[in-house]
């Protein structure tokens, strides 16, 4: 055994009360901290660079029409440029069927013309995938693109469409961002044809492989394995329609709530770089109390 | 101050070998826990309060750059520190192989720690995955842990930051004194 005399033997005490003290940091203090130091690392994470490599995509062909898919085992290779055109293809095909729905229900609601579907993409900013972090289904991975580029914390993330993640911390010239399969990420989403919305939110699987959880509040939901899911707009991180992931399974807990796993589109962290997101965040329709107190008056 | 100025480069070759070399170079699920290898390896080579220090400043790092709950990785860092500290005069007299060996058990620990932290603290949803996970982890670090060590052995020695009792180690075993010439001269 080793026996000190003097300050040494006080110092590690000391450090170990300093760490327990930073685990009562404020969230916020931390996401300043966080975004301030990936981007002064910014400059020699850029130059190493985080490599290049294909991304790993879900297709619907890994769900057969039974409960039995074999999940990402049964995924396309992913070098294949075919894979990568396949997600865009999905994810213009996920957010057209939104904004068909969007359309029928305005169509409904003025009983006569409604405008044309927009195809523009959101304002953005394509940014360089410079560090990747993953312990335990805490993935992080570093942007180079920070405030000085527009980019907000809380902004959503996309990859050929399909949305990937959120922005957690935003420094001048760098920005981190969490997977939508981080435990502690959440994300409004909608099911494309059981028009059922709930919360999305990461989670491990039982293979350790990252997993999405969708909790949805519902007394019946007709939901078949391969259904898309979407983005609902009403988390005010992403525009609505943008593709999240395909349904794997699901079980009822109780009598009003579903769990459904759903495998993301794509994994973030095997990309080269991502969009994000940078314009104002999109409108949530929250009825207009006031007008309807006007009303009511 | 000279041994801040290398640690503080060390430091920020890590995070930077670690955050965008390793993955680029190796699949996610085989990327050694590289920055808390170097710290456990520099708490054994280093003075007691440098490589605390640093043990401390790897853990601040980790959580700064990593998306878990902020603190647990220096506060299992150095529960992990307190723990290897205990038995410091073994590791010290072991040398190399003492500081591979504290690199993986400590590895190992830290990893273990966060997890169970993390499931105090119900911040991150850590099932049985997560421990296979840490087995994992720490079969890594006694795979890199070995050649790091070594490594490691050498750089503190050139960069004279060594512990005086390695240093000692390193000179090998006191060579008897020579006789002087003048007192042979002075027998004759």
């Amino acid at each position: 055994m080793s026996y000190r005399t003097g300050r040494t033997r006080y110092d590690v005490w000391v450090y170990l009360a300093l760490a327990a003290l930073l685990t009562l940091l404020p969230g916020g203090a931390v996401r300043a901290m966080r975004g301030h130091a990936l981007s002064a690392l910014q400059p020699l994470l850029s130059v190493s660079g985080a490599g290049e490599r294909p991304a790993t995509l879900s297709t619907p062909a890994a769900f057969p029409n039974t409960n039995t898919s074999a999940g990402r085992d049964a995924m396309p290779a992913a070098s294949q440029p075919n894979a990568t055109a396949f997600l865009e293809l999905q994810a213009q095909i996920a957010r057209l069927r939104e904004e068909k729905n969007a359309l029928r229900r305005q169509l409904e609601a003025i009983g006569g013309t409604a405008g044309a579907a927009s195809d523009a993409p959101p304002p953005g900013v394509w940014a360089r995938l410079i560090a990747r972090r993953e312990v335990f289904g805490d993935a992080l991975l570093g942007l180079e693109a920070g405030t000085q580029d527009g980019v907000r914390e809380g902004a959503g993330v996309l990859y050929r469409g399909a949305a990937v993640g959120r922005v957690v911390s935003a420094g001048p010239r760098a920005c981190s961002i969490a997977p939508v399969t981080h435990p502690g990420l959440r994300v409004a989403a909608r099911l494309v044809n059981a028009r059922a919305e709930g919360l999305l939110s990461g989670s491990p699987g039982e293979d350790g492989a990252p997993r999405c959880v969708l909790d949805v509040y519902a007394r019946e939901l007709q939901v078949q394995p391969g259904e898309q899911v979407v983005t609902s707009g009403l988390d005010g991180c992403f525009p609505p329609g943008r593709l999240l992931g395909y349904v794997k399974d699901l079980k009822r807990v109780d009598e009003m709530r579903w769990s459904l796993t759903v495998l993301p589109a794509c994994d973030a962290a095997a990309t080269e770089g991502l969009y994000v997101l940078t314009g104002a965040a999109p409108e949530v329709p929250w009825p207009e109390l006031n007008r309807a107190r006007t009303a009511g008056r | 101050m000279r041994a801040f100025f290398w640690l503080s480069l060390l430091l920020i070759g890590v995070a930077v070998v670690q955050d965008a070399l390793l993955p680029s170079l190796l699949p996610a699920e085989w990327i050694p826990d590289l920055g808390l290898l170097v710290a456990l390896c520099a708490l054994v080579y280093l003075p007691r309060e440098a490589g605390v220090a640093f043990v401390f400043a790897v853990g601040l790092q980790a959580d700064l750059l990593g998306a878990g709950p902020f603190g647990h990785w220096t506060l299992s860092c150095m529960i992990t520190v307190t723990v290897l500290l205990s038995i410091e005069r073994e590791w010290v007299a072991a040398g190399a192989a003492g500081a591979w060996m504290a690199a993986t058990l400590g590895t190992g620990l830290a990893h273990g720690l966060y997890v169970l932290l993390g499931r105090l603290w119900g911040a991150n949803a850590a099932g049985q995955a997560a421990f296979a996970q840490v087995g994992w982890v720490t079969l890594y670090a006694l795979v890199f842990g070995a050649p790091l060590a070594w490594a490691f052995a050498e750089f503190f020695a050139w960069m004279g930051l060594l512990r005086p009792a390695l240093i000692e180690k390193r000179r090998g075993p006191a060579r008897p004194p020579r006789r002087r010439a003048t007192a042979r001269v002075a027998r004759s």
